[in-house]
């Protein structure tokens, strides 16, 4: 499995404060026809796994879908026969390490134990980021757009969205795209100004790290490649601004390493 | 993860099973494009501090500019009472460039002025240090002590101006 980090580093460091609003990490494999009908298998690994007791709960016949919340909804897995996928909310995300690679174990047992995969076809991990920007003292989010733009992102990743003329619409979305060869794998970040109104503005920066056919013995190993490649690139589009910000201590005094 | 419990719900059947998306954008598209709305997007009240930070260093940068394009359009020649030049338009578009270039955290610690010729003067607010923009060129000097100056003329593009400011910043930092 070779998976190649193309940027030249930072390293990995705790930030204060994070503009990430989810992550989600998946696996996509093989269809396990039939795997989701074996209750026994399933209850046992759910019962292992999530501690949660499933045999007094009817199961149907045939189940395609199983979904599973934490208390507060903050987190969501789900299972089907080709894919198991884990989403945390921001709020409780702490680093990859701590919050996700735990989900990740859980998805690769049931790849193993419930639908009997070894090769996974492609694990991949998402990164979604938001800035709000509103705008104030009588200005509008179209006269504000470009500075705030140069502010948040670095000048060579977004020269022509800065300088394209707006269109006179109240609402639209600008966006932009670009996939970069990781090795056996891909890196896509999508870059996106999202303008609701007159006075409110959205950024959004998605980063999502893919790898092909991974065996399920490497794939933690292979997430952990993945989310530095993601870490090294919002280090590479986002100004210098953000990553100050994000070093200083806020009302939250929570530790968020990306 | 012991200490969460989860809800268990099982979905009535369903073909596929895979996440559907929400965002209709091309596949594959390279360059900017404009797309009307089709997500809704919000952010976590959990991290409403640093969006209030966040909106805050916009709007320090958005006076800056507001200050230099007052600058630029209101001041006529004699401005100052001694036949003074109004604001060369190169100067006002280095100047506007370097601004926007500058972190915020850096830019919180100088001022605007106009000066005669028709150039912009960066100074710092503990006067330490100053840049003079003008239509091709700037020229700088920050003094601290005999160990920690810096003095020069530079042609103006992105690199030479943040160069400066890295070199005055890091001079700065031994400031009282």
């Amino acid at each position: 499995m070779n998976i190649i980090n193309p940027y030249n580093g930072p390293e990995h460091r705790v930030y204060n404060r994070t503009f990430l609003n989810n992550v989600q990490v998946g696996l996509e494999f093989d269809t396990c026809k039939g795997k989701l009908a074996d209750t026994e298998t399933l209850n046992g690994f759910i019962s292992e796994y999530f501690n949660i007791k499933t045999t007094d709960q009817h199961v149907p016949e045939s189940v395609s879908r199983i979904e599973l919340n934490d208390q507060d909804k903050q987190i969501k897995v789900i299972f089907t026969e080709n894919s198991a996928t884990a989403a945390v909310e921001a709020e409780c995300y702490r680093s990859f390490t701590d919050t996700m690679l735990p989900l990740a174990s859980r998805l690769i047992a049931y790849a193993e134990k419930v639908c009997n995969i070894k090769s996974i076809s492609t694990i991949s991990i998402q990164k979604k980021n938001t800035w709000k920007i509103v705008a104030d003292n009588g200005r509008t989010i179209k006269e504000i757009y470009p500075a705030a733009l140069r502010h948040t992102f670095n000048e060579q990743h977004i020269i022509d969205m800065a300088s394209m003329a707006l269109p006179d619409e109240p609402a639209f979305r600008i966006c932009k795209e670009v996939d970069m060869n990781i090795g056996e794998g891909v890196m896509k970040a999508a870059l996106a100004a999202e303008i609701k109104n007159n006075q409110v503005l959205y950024f959004n920066l998605d980063l999502n790290a893919s790898a092909w056919n991974v065996g399920a013995a490497e794939a933690i190993e292979v997430l952990t490649k993945l989310n530095n490649i993601i870490y090294c690139a919002f280090h590479d589009i986002v100004s210098d601004n953000i990553i100050t910000m994000m070093k200083e201590k806020g009302d939250i005094n929570d530790s968020h390493i990306l | 993860m012991t200490a969460t419990s989860y809800d268990f719900k099982i979905a009535a059947p369903e073909r596929g099973g895979r996440w559907s998306s929400s965002k209709t954008y091309a596949v594959s598209y390279k360059s900017a494009a404009i797309f009307h709305i089709r997500t809704s997007t919000s952010i976590h009240s959990a991290n409403y501090s640093l969006f209030l930070d966040y909106n805050k260093s916009i709007s320090a940068k958005e006076s800056f500019l507001d200050r230099l394009d007052k600058l630029y359009l209101d001041l006529k020649q004699d401005w100052d009472g001694y036949d003074g030049s109004p604001m060369e338009k190169g100067a006002y578009e280095n100047t506007r460039d370097a601004i926007n270039s500058m972190p915020a955290a850096i830019l919180a610690d100088w001022n605007l002025y106009p000066c005669p010729n028709g150039t912009f003067m960066l100074t710092t607010k503990k006067n330490s240090a100053s840049i003079n923009i003008g239509n091709t060129d700037f020229s700088y000097a920050a003094f601290l002590n005999e160990e920690n100056q810096i003095k020069g003329i530079s042609t103006f593009n992105h690199e030479n101006f943040l160069t400066v400011i890295s070199h005055i910043s890091n001079i700065l930092k031994h400031e009282a």
